[in-house]
């Protein structure tokens, strides 16, 4: 087979030949379920969030504007169904609570101590420890290498928030992963 | 410069999000800055950290075939091809309508709103005849009941009767009051250039009197009295002109 580009493709799923979206899914499947999978944590639910944003995609595939890469495009939709998934679970008062908890007593640990682990399990707990909506930012920024207007793109957000959420997050994270020599 | 705000900056230049004149600033001041030097070099560690840690997986599993199924499983037709399958059978039906009927023009109906003033709260059974040949008769669909059908009659005690079969039964009774004047029946008319009367049927055992037909005074056929004709077999109201009828306010 002849290799088509994306809006190629996209266009002869339009004009009815829906098995051509297949081609679509194994293109893109690997960068959805990893995103899906650094967002949920688990790849049960990485797959049901990126199954259920490939047949959203395709069901709204008229409203996709084939000037743009389809993937940015289905990106916003796997990060969507990743949030669904992830509210069922966890409620937003929750969310709230631990914003207003863990942001508030910052501490320089960062620059008081040291990086006590790169490991990677490790921190990859930390990053599924904080909460979904800084979570996805940081997957964002380090898996997906997106900068601040693309990560505001894709959540719909202003590039302001994203700075805040994602300075926040690391935060956070410092709290988990850094020891201030004091304590070792 | 104090190193207490650097904190966002160091991040923003991580990131290469700070602007040129602020970060030629901030790199100049991590050279002579210990303390943020050695921020910047734990953030960079830090920065890596969760880069390596969120690193793609190698593995993943396939889940193409899984899609596909549920997209299968969900046919959804092409809005396009439906609207232009809509599109064709109308063209198809027009056309075979009008290949049916060669002869025949077709007039645009137009719908004429009138309303017949009545003195008893009746409904008469209003008709629209064609005056040219073949001559045809259509009811008139009244889209209103009578307005003061309801002030018209008082309900009464229910009357106790004796049935054939021996048993006793309760005959509804209402009492029919004064009718109440100028009761409205709205009627619509679909005049097709054709029909040329209108004309308002009454049984002869009920009380109708058409008071007056609502339209401009200049459509009323002179010397046409409707005003006091009582229980009309058959009452002609007007003849209708198609293009004089033209009923503005009702």
């Amino acid at each position: 087979m002849v290799l088509l580009s994306d809006s190629e493709i996209i266009r002869r799923v339009k004009k009815g030949k829906s098995d051509d979206f297949s081609e679509i899914i194994s293109r893109y499947q690997r960068k959805a379920l990893s995103l899906a999978y650094r967002m949920l944590g688990n790849w049960d639910d990485a797959e049901d969030a990126v199954q259920d944003a490939c047949v959203n995609s395709f069901k709204g595939l008229r409203t996709f504007n084939e000037r743009s890469k389809f993937w940015i495009w289905f990106r916003k939709i796997v990060v969507n169904c990743c949030l669904k998934k992830i509210s069922r679970k966890v409620t937003h008062d929750n969310i709230d609570t631990v914003l207003e908890t863990t942001a508030e007593p910052y501490i320089d640990s960062i620059e008081e101590g040291v990086l006590k682990t790169c490991e990677m399990e490790t921190v990859r707990a930390a990053i599924l420890d904080l909460p979904p909506h800084y979570r996805i930012v940081v997957v964002l920024k380090y898996q997906e290498d997106l900068s601040t207007p693309e990560i505001a793109d894709a959540l719909d957000l202003s590039a302001g928030i994203v700075r805040v959420r994602l300075h926040r997050a690391l935060k956070m994270l410092a709290k988990r992963l850094v020891v201030i020599p004091d304590e070792v | 410069m104090k190193c207490e705000s650097k904190f966002e900056d160091l991040l923003l230049m991580l990131d290469g999000e700070l602007d040129d004149s602020k970060r030629v600033e901030l790199e100049k001041h991590v050279e002579i800055c210990s303390v943020c030097y050695e921020r910047l070099c734990k953030l960079q560690a830090m920065d890596s950290c969760l880069r390596s840690s969120l690193s793609h997986p190698e593995i993943v599993p396939d889940i193409t075939g899984a899609v596909m199924s549920q997209i299968a499983r969900k046919p959804k037709r092409n809005r396009c091809v439906v609207y232009a399958a809509g599109i064709t059978a109308v063209a198809a039906c027009v056309v075979l309508f009008s290949l049916h009927q060669p002869n025949k023009t077709i007039t645009p109906v137009k719908k004429m709103p009138v309303v017949v003033m009545v003195k008893e709260p009746r409904k008469p059974d209003i008709h629209l005849i064609s005056d040219r040949e073949p001559k045809q008769e259509r009811v008139v669909r009244a889209i209103s009941e009578p307005k003061s059908v309801r002030t018209a009659y008082h309900r009464l005690s229910p009357k106790e009767t004796i049935r054939p079969d021996g048993k006793k039964s309760l005959q509804k009774r209402y009492e029919q009051t004064e009718p109440s004047t100028d009761t409205a029946l709205h009627v619509e008319i679909h005049l097709d250039g054709e029909s040329s009367k209108l004309v308002v049927v009454a049984d002869p055992s009920e009380h109708v009197i058409i008071t007056t037909l609502q339209t401009k005074a200049a459509t009323m056929p002179p010397g046409l009295d409707v005003s006091n004709i009582e229980r009309p077999p058959l009452q002609t109201v007007t003849n209708v002109d198609p293009a004089a009828l033209l009923i503005s306010e009702i």
